[in-house]
């Protein structure tokens, strides 16, 4: 009645047609991430953090582990990364296992507050660095005091390995006692055609914007019946779409995917072009401090992964110095389910059994009281 | 009626044209056999082929010598007694006979390593300060140095020198059946998988060769993983990650670089598109000029 007062019939009955469109062609998601309890620690230069923590106290006192355990995510993620899988999510096997699990949320994620694009007080303007720097700092400084502990366990899922291995080389980080990397590169002498045109892409929109807009994008995707997802080796390249559920893919792009912020970009595209990994400056070669790390380290590769290759694992693997070293390939031929590709090494359908378990394995004999 | 014998004989003549016979020498010598397969226009270049070891000859009259018989090149295929990587000494034996056998100069011979037998071909370059009579090396589904953990090789040592069919190890054995539901099973059950070296190689003569070098590396490969073959690669003459679109190319065969699939060590050879999504790749790097 008000729509025929307002306007014609005509005019109503388009609107009528183009909403239904709109909300039968919208896609409902049934898997919600596990959640824990919110904390927010500052970084020295001021921004705001998050750090999701999970718990379970029976499991804590039965198995007695010696260090919290700092979960980070990677470029273009948040921490929904790793509780996305609900009661099968790593940060609540982890729980199960009996750490303390601290589950990171890097600046600029939607938590603490969003970046603006163009005005407000923080904005994409960010570098990797600043990950590496301040982030790193804020977030084992925050879980030491909150556990009382002295050192912690580092999970860097691709990105959120890398900034643990610059942190440890070159800003001789102490507070970390084991260090685990998950499709983690750190060299980036060969590229694949997909990341080249991934890399044309970033570029001409950041030549516009200041971010690369890929969680909007994603997010926007979620919400169609039709995925709008370019060309499927576009794709792959984050993860093995085969290997993950599907809704947990909708839900990713719903909940995870996030904006890149152009120096984060811009530093990324420096690496692929010098095929070492440098800080912003240029004055850090963070691929060339990896002989500085000293702690037992397990790294893990995708056997499909094409973004953390299997070259540029083995190059980190003969780089880093320490004796307790260890690589762990995730294939079918040692016994997975799947050839693991990127996004699915936490991801995939199985990947508690094929993934976590053999990381929680290392991890308990390096935490024992 | 006279119409439709009047098109038959055309499309005979046509495909008489098409197709490329297969004429198949046999010579037997001290160590090995050759098996030298023929064209009948005078043939652009030789492929001299090292045994593939994990498999028989058969596997690659599917596709490989078939495409390189039509693009007309001879294919020169080494079989050797027995299942096992080949000195430097043997394999300079091998190159001498074929070069005194042909009338073809020696710029026209490819040094072609064919799946786990190419660590032959990879060794004998790090062994030998000076090569001659080759224009080039190629390798397909080779792999190099596998002193890492977490590689197929350094965690399962009762995997080799086995037949697949002879495996016992439990983890492999769901792999096993995989390859049986996607693969010939014959041919699955007589892979032989070579005692490959999990020792670190040591380099001599690597950094010296400038021949041109073609590897084919498939992404999801365990046998031949690219992982293996990063030392060699990083110290081979000119054979950085940054110049491999020329003197040294080097081809993951995979979904990020818009192949078909990621292929595994299987599909190099017996994938049914192989020729039109790789074959032709490789072929375009031969005919490339340096």
């Amino acid at each position: 009645m008000v729509l025929d007062i307002l306007m014609g019939g005509d005019m109503k009955n388009f609107l009528l047609s183009f909403f239904t469109i709109i909300l039968t062609t919208m896609s409902c998601i049934s898997i919600s991430p596990a959640k824990g309890e919110i904390h927010h620690p500052t970084t020295r230069d001021g921004w705001k953090l998050t750090l999701e923590h999970f718990s379970d106290k029976d499991a804590q006192q039965k198995f007695k582990r010696k260090y919290p355990v700092i979960l980070c995510h990677g470029l273009m993620a948040n921490r929904t990364y790793y509780t996305i899988n609900g009661e099968s999510s790593f940060a609540l096997q982890l729980a199960k296992a009996g750490y303390d699990v601290w589950v990171l949320d890097l600046r600029g994620r939607e938590e603490a507050g969003p970046p603006s694009w163009f005005f407000g007080e923080k904005k994409y303007d960010y570098s990797i660095d600043d990950y590496i720097k301040y982030d790193v700092d804020a977030a084992i400084q925050y879980v030491l005091e909150k556990t009382k502990s002295d050192k912690v366990n580092w999970v860097g899922h691709s990105m959120g390995g890398m900034i643990a291995y610059a942190r440890i080389g070159s800003y001789q980080e102490s507070r970390i006692a084991n260090l685990v990397t998950v499709g983690s590169p750190f060299s980036f002498e060969l590229s694949t055609t997909s990341l080249r045109l991934w890399h044309k892409v970033g570029s001409c929109t950041t030549s516009v914007f200041p971010t690369v807009p890929m969680g909007s994008l994603a997010k926007f995707n979620s919400y169609m019946c039709v995925d709008l997802t370019p060309k499927p080796g576009l794709v792959e390249i984050l993860l093995y779409p085969e290997n993950t559920d599907k809704e947990v893919i909708k839900a990713s792009q719903r909940y995870m995917i996030t904006n890149i912020a152009k120096p984060e970009a811009l530093q990324l595209k420096t690496a692929l072009e010098l095929g070492e990994f440098y800080s912003i400056d240029g004055k850090i070669n963070y691929t060339e401090n990896l002989k500085n790390i000293q702690i037992p380290t397990l790294m893990v590769l995708g056997r499909r992964d094409h973004l953390g290759f299997g070259y540029t694992i083995r190059l980190v693997y003969e780089k880093i110095q320490t004796k307790d070293k260890q690589l762990l390939i995730v294939e079918r031929a040692q016994g997975a389910s799947e050839d693991y590709g990127h996004g699915d090494l936490f991801m995939g359908k199985n990947a508690p059994k094929d993934v976590m378990e053999p990381i929680i394995q290392w991890m308990n004999e390096r935490n024992k009281l | 009626m006279k119409i439709k014998f009047y098109k038959i004989f055309i499309l005979i003549i046509l495909l008489s044209f098409c197709s490329t016979p297969i004429i198949k020498q046999e010579r037997n010598s001290s160590f090995y056999r050759i098996e030298h397969y023929k064209t009948k226009r005078t043939p652009k270049g030789i492929l001299l082929q090292f045994d593939p070891i994990s498999f028989s000859i058969d596997t690659l009259e599917k596709h490989w010598i078939p495409f390189w018989l039509k693009e007309n090149y001879e294919v020169v295929q080494i079989i050797q007694n027995e299942k096992r990587f080949l000195s430097s000494q043997e394999v300079d034996v091998i190159l001498k006979d074929i070069q005194e056998n042909n009338s073809l100069s020696s710029k026209k011979i490819i040094l072609t390593g064919i799946s786990l037998g190419g660590i032959t071909i990879l060794d004998y370059l790090n062994e030998k300060e000076n090569i001659e009579g080759i224009s080039r090396v190629m390798v397909i589904g080779t792999g190099w140095d596998y002193a890492y953990s977490g590689n197929l090789f350094y965690e399962n040592h009762d995997l080799l020198n086995k037949k697949i069919k002879d495996i016992k190890n439990f983890k492999f054995l769901s792999y096993k059946k995989y390859l049986e539901e996607n693969y010939n099973k014959p041919f699955i059950e007589d892979f032989f998988i070579p005692n490959v070296s999990i020792e670190k190689k040591k380099f001599k003569y690597l950094g010296n060769h400038r021949l041109p070098m073609l590897i084919v590396v498939g992404k999801i490969d365990p046998f031949s993983p690219e992982d293996s073959m990063i030392p060699f690669i990083k110290n081979y003459q000119q054979c950085s990650f940054k110049t491999l679109l020329n003197r040294c190319y080097y081809i993951e065969a995979s979904r990020a670089n818009f192949f078909d699939k990621d292929y595994n060590h299987f599909d190099l050879f017996l994938y049914d598109d192989v020729v039109d999504d790789l074959y032709q790749d490789m072929n375009e790097w031969i005919r490339k000029e340096f």
